[in-house]
């Protein structure tokens, strides 16, 4: 193990590899600061560029894009109350009543330093926990591992859908675009209407920046945005408005610790997220303060609680990636993809085969934490300028990037126009409110959840009984039964309340 | 009377494909329905088919959220599809025309017209974006990651 330890040391911690988690965290920082962009976004546009540098350097960068653009989210939700990534809108309720009280900096800072200490303490978590987990999933068989992917699906289902079925059926058509190419046990032709380019299926990143970039290029085009206009800032007299005092700090180191703990829960389930977690770690905050009444009006906690769990969720997201090959969230499926384009396989298997690899990616992981509290400094200060930013100025170097990251990595023009063909689909998707990331996350698993189930059944001689005579199978089985009707209770329930 | 006509229509649709990919599809382009190959896609089909036939009838019984619902989308203006219809058609000229004008002419061409169709009246800062992006990308793409981009066959005869 200490052996392990030291060459992952000795691969990880390099002067390059510290530029590429510096760079994924500036980058995401600024990218997540612009309302409009998201981190998603940010690593779907990154990966085409990191085809060809080291796993290490560019799975650490992407994570940094990760972690930099949920703190960036932060930066318009406190100047402008316009958050820039969905999960700061909970940072806005405090964050934005502060910089009208000429607090900007004080706000900016204490979210900076939630938001690390949230990613530390989920980082040491995703250290200590994935090796048993993955030890544990080694012992899971085909019928297991089916039924394991079965029930992430099913949780996964309900992320972004407007209602459960959709959210099923999202996940359904995602595992039928993954049947197109070679069969992945005789290799026989599916779906490829005699092309040679759908030979290998449908390209990952191309469908993947078509759902994610182009799609939400068009949904804001059609929504109509409105141009963010910082105003001017608030100036005040007070020297420390723009820095958080120790004793500031330390009033809200148990709030930190609270949600990061609840961040790292929500991250490590699939499905749940960092809005959800955001919003659970400030409502925590709000019901043990011994002043609530405080909330909403520009209380330091309620910034410092929604960004520790936010970012909390980050490390502990590549859990079930890394031990099970399942991403909890959207932005992991993201970073799932730039696993397997960089000959990774993300599951139980990984840690046995590419210890020094994932061990030398914790690594840097922790210590990209640190580089959070320095590099988005200076953006703090641009943050006007860098919120600001219009749109229309944007917009057409993003859809330009689209067509040649779709390119980039295969060097194959039949993916741009995938990438087109789906950046449609993805606009479509979220205007009948079906959910592109429950496809997108199913497109990833569905060969896996497919040879799986054809594993155990040619093991039990085309018996389906294997998945529920194996107790473990059942097991996954019962709670994917049990995940929809809690969702259809939990619907009616709050239908009712309505 | 139908509640809700987006998720209607949406159900219908979506199990009419479904159809077609077991009777035609499938049997055609991946093998016969009993078939190992066959197993998931058939699966999965039936299962998707099941789901749409559950989200007409939800659809014929409940209305839909009247904030976000079909009727939300109505209201979409007419100058902005027009405004998608553009990209779009954009978008699909820039991944057609890759390969024969090349990664230079095409991205400036797409750029500049994706840049009026957003608004953008003034020049110079059209182009020294566009050109800009082209250079970095060429830069980054073309020299860094020796990741040739495509030339295009009308630029390789032109030249040649």
């Amino acid at each position: 193990m200490l052996e392990t330890l030291a060459v992952a040391a000795s691969q990880a911690l390099t002067l390059t590899n510290f530029f590429g988690a510096a760079l994924g965290i500036f980058l995401g920082s600024l990218l997540g600061a612009i309302p409009g962009l998201n981190g998603t976004m940010a690593i779907a546009l990154l990966i085409p560029v990191t085809y060809t540098w080291s796993p290490l350097f560019a799975i650490a960068m992407l994570v940094g894009c990760w972690k930099g653009s949920v703190y960036g989210g932060s930066i318009s939700a406190v100047l402008l109350n316009a958050p820039g990534t969905p999960e700061a809108a909970a940072t806005a309720l405090d964050g934005y009543p502060l910089t009208k009280q000429g607090k900007a900096g004080k706000a900016l800072k204490m979210a900076l330093y939630a938001s690390v200490i949230g990613a530390v303490f989920s980082d040491a978590l995703l250290m200590v926990a994935s090796p048993p987990i993955a030890a544990l999933a080694l012992m899971f068989g085909p019928a297991e591992l089916a039924m394991l992917i079965l029930f992430a699906l099913v949780v996964v289902a309900d992320t972004g859908a407007k209602s459960q079925l959709k959210g099923l059926i999202s996940t359904a058509l995602g595992m039928l675009l993954a049947t197109v190419g070679l069969d992945p046990i005789t290799t026989q032709q599916r779906f490829t209407f005699g092309s040679i380019d759908l030979d290998a299926g449908i390209g990952l990143l191309a469908m993947l920046i078509g759902l994610l970039v182009m799609s939400e290029v068009l949904v804001q085009m059609e929504e109509g945005w409105k141009e963010a206009h910082a105003e001017a800032m608030v100036k005040s007299d007070d020297p420390n408005a723009s820095r958080v005092t120790w004793p500031e700090l330390k009033g809200c180191l148990g709030t930190i610790f609270r949600s990061s703990i609840l961040g790292s829960f929500c991250g490590a389930l699939p499905g749940v997220g960092s809005i959800t977690a955001a919003f659970m770690g400030y409502d925590q905050a709000r019901r043990l303060s011994k002043h609530p009444e405080r909330f909403g009006k520009g209380e330091l906690q309620g910034v410092a609680a929604p960004e520790a769990a936010n970012n909390a969720v980050c490390g502990a997201g590549l859990i079930p990636l890394v031990t099970l090959g399942i991403p909890g969230a959207l932005s992991a499926a993201v970073i799932m993809g730039a696993f397997m384009i960089h000959g990774l396989a993300p599951g139980p298997m990984l840690m046995v085969e590419h210890p020094e690899t994932i061990y030398g990616l914790f690594m840097l992981l922790i210590l990209s934490d640190f580089f959070m509290l320095i590099i988005p400094l200076p953006l703090m200060k641009a943050g006007q300028w860098v919120v600001s930013v219009p749109r229309a100025y944007l917009f057409p170097v993003i859809l330009a990037l689209c067509v040649i990251g779709a390119f980039g990595t295969h060097q194959n023009l039949f993916d741009v126009k995938v990438m087109v063909f789906f950046g449609v689909v993805g606009y479509l998707m979220k205007k009948w409110e079906l959910s592109p990331a429950a496809l997108l996350i199913a497109f990833i698993l569905g060969p896996m959840a497919e040879v799986y189930l054809r594993q155990a059944l040619k093991i039990s001689g085309g018996d389906p009984s294997i998945f529920v005579t194996k107790p473990l199978a059942a097991l996954f089985l019962a709670l994917s039964l049990g995940a929809i009707v809690w969702t259809v209770l939990r619907n009616r329930r709050s239908k009712k309340t309505a | 009377m139908i509640q809700n006509r987006m998720d209607f229509k949406l159900g219908i649709g979506l199990a009419v494909f479904c159809i077609f990919l077991l009777v035609y599809l499938i049997p055609k382009h991946v093998g016969p329905l009993n078939e190992a190959d066959a197993l998931m896609p058939t699966l999965v089909t039936g299962f998707v088919l099941l789901l749409s036939l559950l989200l007409a009838v939800q659809a014929i019984r409940r209305p839909g959220d009247k904030q976000h619902g079909a009727e939300s989308h109505s209201g979409t203006k007419g100058s902005r599809w027009y405004t998608i219809a553009l990209v779009v058609v954009i978008m699909s000229a820039y991944a057609w025309l890759l390969d024969i004008t090349g990664f230079v002419l095409t991205s400036l061409g797409a750029m500049v017209a994706l840049f009026l169709v957003f608004g953008v009246k003034r020049w110079l800062p059209i182009l020294a974006i566009s050109l800009g992006t082209l250079g970095g990308l060429y830069l980054c793409f073309d020299i860094m990651l020796g990741a040739p981009l495509p030339v295009g066959t009308l630029v390789e005869t032109f030249l040649e």
